[in-house]
Parts: C-alpha cells; sequence; structure tokens
C-alpha cells in the first residue's frame, strides 16, 4: 500500500509541476505582450526603444506553452478528437483501441523528441533575430520545449498504458462519458 | 516577416504562397529532380528568374536534372533548416546565411557602411567569408551560389524629408528586427522600433511609427506610398538575394551538370541584377507619380553620422574593422 | 495515378486515425510520418520537429491565447448571462422572442470570442436552458443554438481569420472588418428564418418592450459591451492590430471584471487560466502537427495538381470560387478547422492569386464554409460540443439543423456572388 501512496505522491508532484510551469509561462507571455504595447505606446517614448526583444519573447513563450501545455492536455485527456464509432463498441474492444491508440501516440512523440533534440544541438550558436549578444535568445532554446514537454507526454501515454491494464474503467468512462446523456 | 518567417530583410521574405507553374519532373531513368524553396512570394522576378533557369538546366543536361522552385516552405530559417534536414534541396533566401552562418560578418548586411553597391558586391568575395561559407557547406549541408542578386537600395520614407541625419533625430522609425540596425540607427539618433513587416502599413497609417526603410520596389508594392509623403534616397544598404544548394542533392549530379547548372544560374543572377538596376529608377519614379516627394539627402552627413554608431558595433561584434572594409 | 494514390494516403490515413478516436493532432502527426516512410521523402525525425517548432513560432498567433482567455473570462464573470438579459430586452417581444434573442446574444458575443465553441459551450448552454423553459421544443432550441454560434468567429475576434491572415500574408485587421457584413447578414437570415417558425408555430410573444428594462439591462451590460467596442472599434478606428486588440481586450475584461462585476475568486482566477492555456495549447499544437502535414503535401506538389484539376474545369472567378468552396467543404468536414485553415490555405491561394480573386475575399468565404462545416455530420465538431452542453442526441440535432442551413447556405452563396458584402465597408474604411 506504501508503495502506492509513494506513486500517487510522486504522480501528483508531477503533474503539479508540470501545470505551473505551462501556467506561470502562460501568464508571463500576456504580461509580456501587455508590455510590449505599453511600450510602443506610453514607455517607448521616455525609454527611446520599444524593448524588441518582447517580440522574441513573447514568441518563444507561445512555443513552450503549445508543448507544455500540450502535456497539461495530454493529462487532462482534453486533446480534441472525433466521437464517431469508439462509444459504441464494447469496453473491452474500447480498452484494446486505446491501448493501441497510446501506443501510437508515444511512437509519434518518440520521433518529434528525437527530432528535436539534435535541433537544440544544432541551433546553439545561432541567435535569434540576429541577437548573438544575448545568449537567452538562440533558436536553440526553441526546441527545449519540444524535448521536455514530449518527454511529458510519453509519460502520460504510459500512464494511460498502464490504467488500460490495471484499471481500463477510468479511462473507459472518459471516452463513453459524453454520450451518456444523450436524450 | 515576423511570424514564423524568421528574419528577412525586409517584406518580401517569408512567403507562404505556392505556385501553379511547375516543370515537369519525372522523364529519363537516373533523372535527378530537385525542390528549392524559395521565400520570395510567387510571380516575384527572382522566382520567375529560377523557373527559367530550371527549364533552361533541364534542357542543357537532356533532362539529367530536373528543378522545381516552391514559393511555400516558409522563411529563411525554415527553407535553410528544410534543405540541411535533406527534405528538399536548395533555397532562394536574403541574407539569413550571413546570420546563422557568418555573423562576425553581419557588416555586410549593415546600413551605411559602403559607398554603394559594388563595393558592398566586392565584399561579398572577400576572404572574409571563406570560412563562412565552409560553415554553410559543413554544417549547414549547403552551397552557397557566389553571385547575389541585387534587389535595390533600401531608402527611408517618412512623412517630412531626411535631408541630414538632424532631420531624423527622436523619429520613430521601423526597422526590421535586427540588433545591429538597431544600434545603428538608434547611434544615429533615430527610435527605431521593430514592427512586424505585415502590421508595417497600419502602424504607419495609425502613426505608431512616421518612417520605414526599404527598396523602391517595396514600398510601391506594398502601398507604403499611400501613408508616407518622402522618399529620402539614403542609400544606405543594398538588399541581396542568394540561391544555396543542398550538398545531398548535388552529390547525385554529374560534376559537368553541376558546372551547368552553376554557370547557368550566375549569369542569370547577373542579367537579373541588371534589370532590377534598371527598374529600380522606374518604381522612383512611379513613386512620384503617386505623390511622393523623392528627396536627394546629403550623404556625407549620414555616412559621418552612422561612422561612431558603426566604430561601435565593428569593434563589439564584427572581425574586420571599419576602416578595412571601407577599403574594399 | 501515383497522385491518386498519394491524395488516397493523404486522406485516407487520416480519417481511419479519426475513426479510431485517434486526437486531431496525433491522427496528423502519425499520417505524416506514414507518409514520410512510404513516398520519396525521407523519413526525417528533425523535419518533424523542425516543422512543429516553426509553425507555432509566431507573433500573430499570440492574438489566439489572447482573445481565448478573454472569452473564458467574460463567461466566468457572467457576463453571458448580463449579455443574454440585454438581448432578450432588445429582441424578446417579437413573436418567437427567445429564439431572436439566442441569435441576437450571439452576434453580440461574436464581439468578443473567437471561436464558435466558445459561444456554444457558453452563452450557448444559457441559451438553450432558456428556450427550453419557456417552452420551446429541444430540436429547435439546440437547433437556433448552435446555427447562431457560428457567427461567432465570422464577426470579429475570429481565432479562424487569425490563422488564415498568418498563412495568406494579409493584414488580420482587414479580414475582422471583412467579415462583420456576413456576420450580420447570416444572424438577419437566422432571425428571418425563426420568424418563419414562429409565425407558422404561433410562438407566444414575450412581454412588450419596456424601457425600464432596457435601460436596466443595457447599463448592466454597458461595461461588457466596452470589448467588443474595443475590438471592432480600435480596428475600424485603425488604433490598432489585431494581436494589440487582443491584449487590450484581455486587460480590459480583467479590470471591469473586478470594478464593475463580481470579481473572480483567487481560485477562479486560477482556474480559468489554466483552462486557457490548456484551450490554447490543444489549437497551437493543431497548428503545429498540420504545419508538418501541409509541409509535405506542399513537398508532394499536390496543390499543383489539385490547381490542375480545378483551373482545368474553369477560369471564371465565380466558378471558380464556387469550385474551391465545394472542395473547401467536403475536405473541410474531414478535418478540425485549424488543421484545415493550416493545410488549405496554401493549397488554394496561389489559385485565388491567379485569377484576380481578393484573398480577403477568399478567406472570408473560407472561414464561412468552413463554419458552416462544423454544423454538418459527421465530424461537425458544434454538434459533439451541443450534444454535451444539452444532452440532446447527434441524431436528433442534425435532423432538426437541417432547414438551419439554408439561411447559412444562402449567406454562403450571397458573398461568393457578391464580393462587395465583404470588401465594402474595409475599403470604405481604407483598409483594402
Ligand atoms: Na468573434
Ligand atoms: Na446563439
Amino acid at each position: 500500500m506504501e508503495e502506492v501512496n509513494l506513486a500517487t505522491k510522486l504522480g501528483r508532484l508531477f503533474d503539479g509541476l508540470v501545470t505551473s510551469i505551462a501556467l506561470a509561462l502562460y501568464v508571463l507571455m500576456i504580461l509580456v505582450v501587455g508590455l510590449q504595447i505599453l511600450t510602443r505606446w506610453v514607455l517607448g517614448s521616455i525609454l527611446g526603444s520599444s524593448l524588441p526583444w518582447t517580440v522574441n519573447l513573447s514568441q518563444m513563450l507561445l512555443v513552450y506553452i503549445t508543448f507544455f501545455g500540450a502535456a497539461v492536455a495530454s493529462r487532462k485527456r482534453q486533446h480534441i478528437s472525433l466521437d464517431l464509432l469508439v462509444s459504441r463498441l464494447s469496453d473491452g474492444v474500447i480498452r484494446v483501441l486505446t491501448g493501441l491508440r497510446t501506443l501510437l501516440i508515444l511512437a509519434f512523440v518518440g520521433v518529434m523528441v528525437s527530432g528535436a533534440y539534435p535541433l537544440y544541438l544544432q541551433n546553439r550558436g545561432f541567435g535569434m533575430g540576429a541577437l548573438p549578444s544575448h545568449p537567452p535568445f538562440t533558436e536553440a532554446w526553441l526546441y527545449v520545449p519540444a524535448v521536455v514537454g514530449g518527454v511529458c507526454i510519453a509519460i502520460y501515454a504510459l500512464r494511460d498504458l498502464w490504467l488500460v491494464a490495471v484499471a481500463p474503467e477510468t479511462i473507459i468512462e472518459d471516452i463513453k462519458g459524453e454520450d451518456e446523456n444523450a436524450e | 516577416m515576423g511570424g514564423g518567417s524568421g528574419s528577412g530583410t525586409d517584406g518580401t521574405t517569408g512567403s507562404d504562397d505556392s505556385d501553379t507553374d511547375t516543370t515537369e519532373s519525372g522523364g529519363g531513368g537516373q533523372s535527378q529532380s530537385l525542390i528549392i524553396g524559395s521565400v520570395f512570394p510567387s510571380g516575384h522576378v527572382i522566382n520567375e528568374m529560377a523557373k527559367e533557369w530550371a527549364s533552361s538546366v533541364e534542357a542543357e543536361t537532356e533532362g539529367r536534372v530536373a528543378i522545381t522552385i516552391e514559393e511555400s516552405f516558409g522563411g529563411e530559417k525554415e527553407v535553410m533548416e528544410q534543405t540541411q534536414i535533406g527534405s528538399i534541396d536548395g533555397t532562394i533566401i536574403g541574407t539569413r546565411w550571413v546570420i546563422d552562418y557568418d555573423p562576425k560578418n553581419f557588416w555586410v548586411e549593415s546600413p551605411f557602411v559602403f559607398e554603394g553597391w559594388e563595393q558592398q558586391r566586392r565584399a561579398f568575395q572577400t576572404e572574409f567569408f571563406d570560412d563562412g561559407r565552409q560553415r554553410l557547406r559543413e554544417q549547414g549541408k549547403q552551397m552557397l551560389v557566389n553571385e547575389p542578386v541585387y534587389r535595390g537600395y533600401r531608402h527611408t520614407t517618412g512623412n517630412k524629408a531626411f535631408e541630414t541625419p538632424e532631420d531624423i533625430q527622436g523619429t520613430n522609425l521601423r526597422v526590421p528586427d535586427l540588433t545591429p540596425w538597431v544600434n545603428i540607427w538608434s547611434g544615429i539618433g533615430a527610435s527605431p522600433t521593430t514592427v512586424a513587416f505585415d502590421e508595417l502599413y497600419s502602424a504607419l497609417q495609425q502613426g505608431v511609427v512616421d518612417a520605414q526603410e526599404n527598396p523602391a520596389e517595396t514600398v510601391r508594392s506594398s502601398s507604403l506610398y499611400e501613408v508616407q509623403d518622402y522618399y529620402t534616397l539614403t542609400k544606405h544598404l543594398a538588399s541581396t538575394g542568394w540561391f544555396t544548394l543542398g550538398t545531398q542533392a548535388l552529390s547525385n549530379i554529374s560534376d559537368e551538370d553541376q558546372t551547368t547548372m552553376v554557370d547557368s544560374l550566375t549569369s542569370s543572377i547577373q542579367e537579373l541584377s541588371s534589370s532590377i538596376a534598371e527598374s529600380e529608377s522606374q518604381a522612383i519614379e512611379a513613386l512620384k507619380e503617386q505623390g511622393m516627394n523623392v528627396v536627394e539627402p546629403d550623404r556625407d552627413a549620414w555616412l559621418e553620422a552612422a561612422k561612431e554608431p558603426l566604430q561601435t558595433q565593428f569593434e563589439e561584434n564584427w572581425e574586420p574593422s571599419l576602416e578595412e572594409v571601407r577599403n574594399i | 495515378m501515383a497522385d491518386v494514390v498519394l491524395l488516397g494516403l493523404f486522406i485516407g490515413v487520416l480519417l481511419v486515425l479519426y475513426l479510431f478516436e485517434v486526437p486531431v493532432v496525433y491522427a496528423l502527426g502519425l499520417t505524416s510520418l506514414i507518409l514520410m516512410w512510404t513516398t520519396s521523402i525521407p523519413f526525417e525525425p528533425l523535419l518533424v520537429a523542425q516543422t512543429m517548432v516553426s509553425g507555432t513560432n509566431s507573433f500573430v498567433l499570440l492574438a489566439i491565447p489572447l482573445f481565448l482567455q478573454t472569452g473564458l473570462l467574460m463567461n466566468k464573470l457572467g457576463l453571458t448571462d448580463v449579455i443574454f438579459d440585454f438581448a432578450k430586452a432588445i429582441v424578446g417581444p417579437i413573436r418567437g422572442g427567445l429564439a431572436h434573442v439566442n441569435i441576437v446574444a450571439s452576434i453580440i458575443f461574436s464581439g468578443m470570442t473567437g471561436t464558435a465553441a466558445a459561444d456554444a459551450a457558453g452563452l450557448g448552454a444559457i441559451e438553450y436552458r432558456a428556450m427550453r423553459e419557456e417552452g420551446y421544443d429541444q430540436g429547435f432550441s439546440v437547433a437556433v443554438t448552435g446555427s447562431s454560434s457560428i457567427i461567432g468567429p465570422i464577426i470579429p475576434p475570429s481565432v479562424p481569420l487569425i490563422i488564415y491572415g498568418i498563412l495568406a500574408q494579409v493584414s488580420i485587421g482587414t479580414l475582422f472588418i471583412a467579415g462583420l457584413v456576413p456576420g450580420l447578414v447570416m444572424g438577419v437570415g437566422l432571425m428571418a428564418l425563426c420568424s418563419f417558425y414562429a409565425h407558422r408555430n404561433g410562438y407566444e410573444k414575450g412581454d412588450w418592450w419596456s424601457l425600464g428594462e432596457l435601460g436596466r439591462t443595457c447599463y448592466r451590460a454597458l461595461p461588457a459591451l466596452g470589448t467588443p467596442a474595443l475590438i471592432i472599434g480600435g480596428i475600424l478606428g485603425g488604433w490598432f492590430t489585431a494581436t494589440e486588440a487582443g491584449a487590450v481586450a484581455l486587460f480590459y475584461t480583467l479590470i471591469i471584471g473586478t470594478v464593475f462585476y463580481d470579481g473572480l475568486s483567487r481560485e477562479e482566477l486560477v482556474a480559468s487560466f489554466d483552462e486557457g492555456m490548456t484551450h490554447t495549447a490543444t489549437l497551437t499544437f493543431i497548428v503545429a502537427a498540420a504545419s508538418l502535414y501541409g509541409f509535405l503535401i506542399r513537398r508532394a506538389q499536390l496543390p499543383e495538381i489539385l490547381a490542375q484539376a480545378i483551373t482545368g474545369v474553369s477560369t471564371d472567378p465565380l466558378v471558380l470560387m464556387l469550385l474551391i468552396a465545394g472542395v473547401l467543404f467536403i475536405v473541410g468536414l474531414m478535418l478540425e478547422t485549424i488543421a484545415a485553415i493550416t493545410i488549405l490555405t496554401p493549397v488554394f491561394l496561389p489559385i485565388v492569386e491567379q485569377t484576380a480573386i481578393s484573398p480577403i475575399h477568399f478567406g472570408v468565404v473560407m472561414i464561412v464554409t468552413l463554419m458552416i462545416g462544423l454544423l454538418t455530420p459527421p465530424f461537425g465538431v458544434i454538434l459533439f460540443v451541443l450534444n454535451a452542453v444539452t444532452g440532446v442526441s447527434l441524431e436528433r440535432i442534425t435532423r432538426h439543423m437541417v432547414p438551419f442551413y439554408l439561411p447559412l447556405l444562402l449567406t454562403l452563396l450571397s458573398i461568393i456572388v457578391f464580393p462587395e458584402l465583404v470588401l465594402w465597408l474595409p475599403r470604405a474604411i481604407g483598409l483594402a
């Protein structure tokens, strides 16, 4: 029993960590866009420039939110999908299909991460918007979320595989849930 | 510009258009077909030239090399990466290669460095660029075709004339998102703002920015004359276009056919450059007809004002000295 | 022949994956992997990462989270109720009043949200409940709610128009303004249909106009109405660009929420941002995967093949536009909206440009077509949302939706035949 508790605790810690990172970046992105408008309209005349890095930074944050947020959506199983057939199938078939589907997702994310990591290495020397004097803004940083977010998505896919094996009812409910209240 | 299209030097880069006029591919048994990604929009003179070049190469190699020019693969960064990866076989780009593979030589694409295009063109052929070209070949997996397309001088539009640098003091000038450019213009005394190119028209209309700098053809095709009254011929830089060819794709083509390709491309580029130079004055005339006042500035005063910020750039970020470059 | 096989692969694999409820983003990604394996294009993981990252590294794309978050906060702050009450005071007394209220509230709300799902899920639930309580039948209520929800992305702001604007490299501000008249035409068309139903079925009239009620609800709604006024007025007046409008709307909503309405608690605020962040990521992640899929489509030269097929039929702009709208509608049925725009814009834009059709006009036609696709089975996302929100079965929703396609399709047809409906307003204020 204790092991299960530890696993649950670790799981919650991981969920909390991924979500807080994504949320913090999201709020930061909104603030950076706000700062940009503020400098362009008000502070620009005082500062003498409109802080060009705000464009690069907000854009880069959106890439981070895309991949970290995708991991959060994987945790919540909220990626948009179309329910055409599956909810009409028997629980056993759904269970097998869900397992297969999760394996496919793992395969795709694996390819994505294995492509993003070498691109990270390659781009370490490249400045963003020709800003080699500002190390945080190298192109390499764009590929970090694809690697880290991709790994998080893979972890949630593994969780789903585990659930399919030991506690299929949780996932099947998620899949069939929406059609239950039809008329 | 802006968006995912990376940093070009004006709005003609980063197009997502594609084109229906393709060359027949396939044909002979050992025929090698290449796809080249252009960042210039469909119908652009560079793409038209490239397509003519493609069909002449196909004829001269008796169908052994079939080249297709595609305009929808993304901006400079994207097509260069796609060529590096080997998903496409070459690029038609602006000067991104200097930014990525030879940043210490970005002076070659910076304002107020040169007397004129001939000097800038000579600069590209100097040994300063030898290691950059080599890095592009080894790390970027593409060969630079050594002849640039001349795309016209960049001049400055505004709601007043900028005869001397004093006239631009404190003016909100839109420049592309390139730090050296921002530094040089602000060193001269302007207030550079980096608005994305596709938001430039409305930014000028709203007065968020007061001035911008681009070749006459860009000012004309983007209708910027509707929102700007003066065109001061600051002649601070010439825009260039470049071809790269993927080394992987080239390795499947015989040396003889490679020579045919590059030679005919080089002469096509030279022809196009002179025809662009000719049409440049027509574009300026067209701007006059649209009601713009074209102003000839005190260019010596401008070069003098740019000297100090340029010195700083050369000392801090660039390899040669300003004197060395001015003597090219 | 090889082209047909290739096209079959591009569409077929995608559909099979959809059928097995693989999320849209992975269906696009996995289809791309399979295409890289089976065609002459080399299989290259680097390309997967490169196209996905560069597809989302876009400044203009930032407008999406800004508008999405604004819409979510509006729902959470209860501004949807306020707007509903105001719409009720305006059109309530007309025969079949609540059906008209449903449409007018959606038109007003359209000025704040960028997606149809935001309307259907937020305001839609309130509208449906109100109509049911007044005794309107289930099918009619859900059909009015659904069909009016697609006005959301046609009237600015609009997430689909933002994505189109990025890909077509046209001003998003201009696109926004261009959508205004078609959105209103669609609203009027739907109201005409409701009037017909109301007379045929003898629906009751509501209480007569009361100046007091109008004044009270308007006063309540006034700060909320500032959002569309800021967005549409700001762009019309040339004060700011689309992305800026999004940020201004978001900060404005946060401020009025605290000042004029019962502000949100810390927990509610965090939950709302959590929802906005997740929703943004599901959309931009689809943009990422669609960039990969779109790259492969262009790499395989499919747009050229399609262009030849289409221009082979006719080169008359009107015929072409009708043909393209037809193809868009069919392909749009099979793709998620954002994915459809990302993939189809580069395919059709070159054809459009060759025939002197304005890319602004084409963009609005494309979005209206895809929005109608959202209401069309088997993949219509709004149908799923309505089913989830109201509990009415998909079959029943679809059956009652049938007459509502008439005003929607008529709107589409009229903006195809009369481009002025789209282009007049932006031209009048000097944007196009
Ligand atoms: Na809207
Ligand atoms: Na509605």
